[in-house]
């Protein structure tokens, strides 16, 4: 048993906590509360000085599949991009688990990272949630329930396998590419004993609903062309990048899709990123979406997300909900709510120490806990 | 003549002053102080509840140079020595990197060519304001661009199986280009000048001691390289990036090289920024380095360069550093603090106006003044 004295407590559930009590057993939060009793025997911490939060969620990331440095071609296993529809592949075999990437992610105060394959087949294979955890088994660092099917649509696609005189060539080949892969993903999930294809296969959860369709997409056009394509299969899925979301809040609104919106400051090195504006969450927010998330995406700063996010804050957005979209939020969207994202009895102890207000760049995170066990910041993480 | 009232004013000469004033005349700053008497038909713009600081400059900047792939010119690879291709010739000055960085409190820019040359060209430093046409937006000594590490040797070796292929080569190839230089100047000095070479001729200004000589250095080693390579011809030069600073902080200190460090988020991308932390700057002012300037080698995003700074002061960087390695820190090494960089009588009327402590990344930037014209922010940033 561990109990935890920390100066403030953000539950993320609930209002935060002015010099409360976190009781930590066996990996899991037993008790969270202002005045709790502390049992006999218990190990305390000592973090009244601290301002601690939900481990941090990135929603969307390339964590460990790329062993550093990126730009050595054989160390990446992020692209499968042989052809240009891969749902087969899964990220869980390319998890790299001592790729320091890990440390810097827990750092920074995240705790759980999406990773997914690259972008740049249209379909690129299975994601997952892995815990940061100083580990060696990625087995044990995935989050099961987490794993959900990546997509990408746009310029990267497009670009990438026309270089290579495949198909697509253009934006019209690629949804014309789609749209014939999901009427016999279509088929093949409602025919009774199809002949086994581990490729429609791969795809018949998604088919069915019960998986979700993390989608890498960033134009206003592509976004409202993908929705009408996949609300006709009952498709369940998210927008990652999303830069022209503000361009159509009511039609996302009206759906309410779950955007993972990042990186916020993109380089403008994509035509289809310069219509990206910082206040893209805060819009979206206001317009009515319940899911907002945030990611640092390909830009790898994964160490300055939370003050990106916090940024928000001063463009219009709640500092509580801006928390959120590092913490419940992509908790709910990744369907590991019961898990992760908020501090109460009965989730995972995973948990962010900040020496101040959380949100802020002039505060720096110094430690982590997760499955109940503390990490320690570095204080130069010099990689 | 305008007088500007503010909450607090970051002179950046001296400590802050509550309830600072400032008069403007002319797009110059007339005085600054406490206790100004305003001077009757003065234009009273009141920002008393606003902080505010000199304009912010960005000592290394790429607006307009790479983007999209069909408006990248800011590498030209016919050659990895080319001092004498002008950044100038390829910017396009309507881009809207310039406003947009405004977003973030800046009115001037150190422009420089990219790194996939040993001698990638000259830069300028411009005022970002509006207005299409280039050479009335520069000011300042032309700002040469060097570099060292892993791109030349990437865009010339690798990418095209010619020298410089390895850090020797670079060195090598720098060497020699420095030392034809120096023979073609000294020439010319004792008049009896060689045959005219422009890539020399564009070197003059920096063995005049008038320009200075932005060499891209991450990795510790590289950065005691172009130590090595500049420092016996006694010209100005700064280490641009310099995220491997702080393991060799104890001679940046002794020799006082003026340093442009970051972006401190670059991430490991390539092996050259391993090095790179957030503590960087903080390291080296604890070493005594006095010329600290942050950048965020960027394009349309350097207005988030203020909250770099903020995060480098979580790291142990001292607020005042922190606010002078955007203003008064990269004047002094940009050649051009006899006009910008601090808020003093008699310097251009530059500054940034904020609902808050500046570096803070809660704290929006509500306009900024560029020459005397006010630039109000539009858009979210």
């Amino acid at each position: 048993m561990k109990a935890i004295l920390a100066g403030k407590i953000y539950p993320v559930c609930a209002e935060p906590i002015e010099n409360g009590v976190i009781l930590v057993e066996n990996g899991k939060i037993t008790a969270v509360g202002k005045d709790l009793p502390i049992p006999e025997g218990a190990e305390i911490l000592h973090m009244e000085s601290a301002e601690v939060t939900p481990g941090l969620i990135d929603a969307h990331t390339y964590i460990a599949l790329n062993f550093e440095p990126r730009g050595m071609r054989e160390h990446s296993d992020q692209d499968e991009c042989s052809e240009p529809i891969t749902p087969e592949v899964q990220v869980l075999d390319g998890f790299f688990p001592d790729d320091f990437a890990i440390r810097t992610a827990r750092n920074a105060g995240f705790t759980t990272c999406f990773v997914s394959p690259g972008k740049k087949n249209i379909i690129g294979g299975r994601g997952a949630a892995f815990k940061m955890k100083p580990c060696n088994d990625p087995a044990k660092m995935i989050l099961p329930e987490t794993v959900q099917m990546n997509a990408s649509v746009g310029e990267i696609p497009v670009k990438f396998h026309s270089g290579k005189s495949g198909r697509p060539q253009t934006r019209m080949g690629m949804f014309d590419m789609l749209r014939e892969f999901l009427r016999k993903c279509a088929d093949y999930a409602a025919a009774e004993a199809p002949a086994y294809d581990r490729k429609l296969e791969a795809m018949k959860p998604v088919m069915q609903g019960k998986m979700t369709l993390h989608i890498c997409i960033y134009t206003a056009a592509d976004m409202l062309i993908l929705m009408e394509l996949l609300d006709s299969y009952g498709i369940r899925y998210c927008f990652v990048g999303a830069a022209e979301a503000h361009l159509i809040p009511e039609e996302l609104a009206e759906k309410d899709i779950p955007c993972i919106f990042g990186s916020l400051l993109a380089y403008p090195f994509r035509t289809e990123l310069l219509k990206n504006r910082y206040d893209n969450p805060v819009t979206m927010k206001k317009a009515g979406l319940s899911t907002v998330c945030f990611t640092c995406d390909e830009t790898d700063e994964i160490e300055f997300l939370r003050t990106q996010a916090g940024r928000c804050a001063a463009l219009g957005m709640p500092h509580t909900e801006v928390l959120e979209g590092l913490t419940a939020a992509p908790a709910r969207l990744l369907g590991a709510e019961g898990r992760i994202g908020a501090i109460a009895p009965g989730m995972d102890a995973d948990l962010a120490f900040f020496n101040g207000d959380p949100l802020s760049n002039l505060t720096l995170s110094t430690g982590t806990m997760i499955d109940g066990v503390y990490i320690p910041g570095e204080e130069v993480p010099v990689k | 003549m305008k007088a500007i009232l503010t909450k607090k004013l970051y002179t950046m000469a001296g400590d802050p002053l509550e309830q600072g004033m400032i008069l403007i005349e002319d797009g110059k700053i007339a005085a600054v102080g406490q206790e100004l008497t305003v001077p009757a038909g003065a234009e009273v713009i009141d920002l008393s509840a606003y902080e505010v600081t000199p304009g912010f400059i960005d000592a290394h900047a790429h607006m307009a140079d790479f983007g999209i792939q069909t408006t990248a010119d800011g590498n030209d690879f016919a050659d990895p020595i080319c001092p004498q291709m002008r950044l100038a010739d390829g910017i396009d000055p309507t881009h809207f990197s310039f406003a947009r960085t405004r977003l973030g409190g800046f009115t001037s820019c150190c422009q420089l060519p990219g790194s996939g040359n040993l001698m990638g060209g000259t830069g300028f430093v411009a005022k970002l304001s509006d207005g299409a046409n280039l050479q009335k937006k520069i000011y300042g000594p032309p700002q040469i661009k060097m570099a060292l590490g892993e791109n030349p040797r990437r865009c010339h070796g690798q990418d095209k199986g010619r020298s410089p292929m390895t850090r020797m080569g670079n060195a090598s190839l720098m060497r020699e280009a420095l030392r034809e230089a120096y023979e073609y100047y000294n020439a010319k000095k004792s008049g009896e000048p060689k045959a005219f070479d422009g890539r020399w001729e564009a070197l003059i200004p920096l063995f005049e001691g008038e320009a200075v000589a932005h060499v891209h250095c991450h990795r510790s080693d590289d950065i005691l390289t172009a130590i090595r390579l500049l420092e016996p011809y006694g010209v100005k030069f700064s280490i641009d990036h310099c995220t491997g600073g702080h393991l060799v902080r104890d001679v940046l200190a002794e020799k006082q090289v003026s340093c442009i460090v970051g972006p401190i988020g670059c991430g490991p991308q390539k092996q050259e920024t391993w090095e790179c932390t957030p503590a960087c700057a903080a390291l080296l002012e604890e070493a005594g380095v006095k010329d600290i300037c942050l950048t965020i080698d960027g394009d349309c995003h350097v207005c988030a360069l203020p909250l770099d700074a903020g995060t480098c002061m979580a790291y142990g960087f001292s607020e005042e550093a922190a606010l002078a390695s955007l203003t008064r820190s990269p004047a002094r090494v940009l050649g051009i603090a006899d006009r910008v960089g601090t808020v003093e009588a008699g310097k251009d009327a530059d500054l940034a106006v904020f609902d808050g402590f500046p570096l803070s990344n809660y704290t929006l930037c509500k306009g900024v003044f560029i020459d005397g014209a006010y630039y109000e922010s539009k858009e979210a940033y």
